[in-house]
């Protein structure tokens, strides 16, 4: 059925459900929103896939190998507009995954960061970031 | 455009420059960092600066070491602990008028009233309101007391007196009528957590603060 209408009206349906939002309840609610449309069609993945990639908000250090991985393979290099990490569970961060993540993210507009396991990460970093994105 | 930083990971391994970074918020735990990262060469575009849970003598002694004075200046918002206000940062002076303070209850030892300093106070929502707002009323009641304070922002959720417990809608209309016979702006707005359950910077005030520098450009 969603089918039969123009692609840009299911974008604005999807895109209204969302919330656009930042602290942690709404963006775990959008993220298992956004996973269960990817699940619907193929029409709905192709809208919601991207908007579920605008927003990465990750806890678990382990989880950044993957994100690097479907960044790549799956050329969403350009899609992240906001990067939440925070190495809560006391888990050891590998900056090295963290730098390569972030110097691929060439349209990110905001960085939130909370590192207290990984070692010091060198802040210098930031700067050698695409020019276009935050810094 | 926004970097927020939390925990005490970080160094710097040469000097460097953030060219195009307009908003940073960082709280207590990053503090340590901050002689290098507050500074007008590091920070050349920042516009608003975020400083949660900041207040103590620790803090302050870093601050101290950075160059927030020469920062200061550029900046359109700040967002502070008023607890900073006791440390007699004077360079803070002239930039009260677009700073807004998140309230932290005063202690008997404070030396400097909040109210005569604080332009603009948000109260919040996780403050106990039924304990701390009588307290906050009456300071603001106070006729003999010269005060500077222009708006109080409080959560959305005290908007709808009818859903909130007996007790803290006697405290809420209590600020409400003090606050309008004073003549003090109260604005809601719905106060955003983030991923420390910090309270993010209010959107609200920087808007204003927006609009106020519009006007003054265009009037000038």
């Amino acid at each position: 059925m969603f089918n039969r209408l123009p692609p840009e009206l299911v974008r604005q349906i999807i895109e209204s459900s969302v919330p656009p939002r930042y602290d942690r309840l709404p963006c775990a609610d959008r993220e298992a929103l956004l996973q269960s449309l990817c699940l619907v069609c193929h029409l709905f993945r192709d809208i919601a896939q991207p908007l579920l990639f605008e927003i990465v908000w990750i806890v678990r250090p382990s989880k950044l190998n993957a994100l690097y991985r479907t960044l790549e393979a799956e050329s969403w290099r350009g899609t992240i507009r906001q990067l939440i990490f925070g190495d809560e569970y006391d888990q050891w961060t590998d900056t090295e995954n963290l730098e390569r993540i972030l110097r691929s993210c060439q349209g990110l507009r905001s960085l939130t960061l909370r590192l207290e396991w990984g070692g010091l990460w060198d802040l210098c970093v930031l700067q050698e970031l695409p020019r276009q994105s935050f810094l | 455009m926004d970097l927020t930083l939390f925990g005490s990971d970080y160094r710097f391994s040469s000097s460097f420059t953030l060219h195009a970074l307009r908003r940073l918020s960082i709280d207590h735990t990053t503090v340590r960092i901050t002689p290098i990262l507050l500074d007008p060469v590091v920070l050349p575009s920042l516009r608003s600066l975020a400083l949660f849970d900041i207040g103590d003598n620790h803090d302050i002694a870093y601050l101290k070491r950075s160059r927030l004075a020469d920062l200061v200046p550029q900046l359109e918002v700040l967002f502070l602990e008023s607890r900073i206000i006791q440390r007699g940062l004077g360079y803070l002076i002239p930039a009260l008028s677009r700073t807004l303070f998140d309230y932290y209850l005063p202690s008997s030892a404070d030396r400097i009233d909040l109210l005569q300093v604080a332009q603009h106070l948000r109260l919040s929502l996780y403050l106990y309101l039924a304990k701390f707002l009588p307290q906050l009323s009456a300071s603001i009641a106070n006729k003999n007391r010269q005060i500077s304070l222009r708006s109080i922002y409080l959560d959305i959720s005290l908007e709808d007196l009818s859903s909130l417990p007996v007790d803290s809608v006697k405290a809420v209309q209590y600020l409400l009528s003090v606050c309008k016979e004073r003549g003090i702006e109260v604005i809601y707005e719905e106060q955003e957590d983030g991923l420390a359950d910090e309270l993010r910077p209010s959107e609200e005030f920087g808007r204003r603060q927006r609009e106020i520098r519009k006007s003054e450009a265009t009037s000038e």
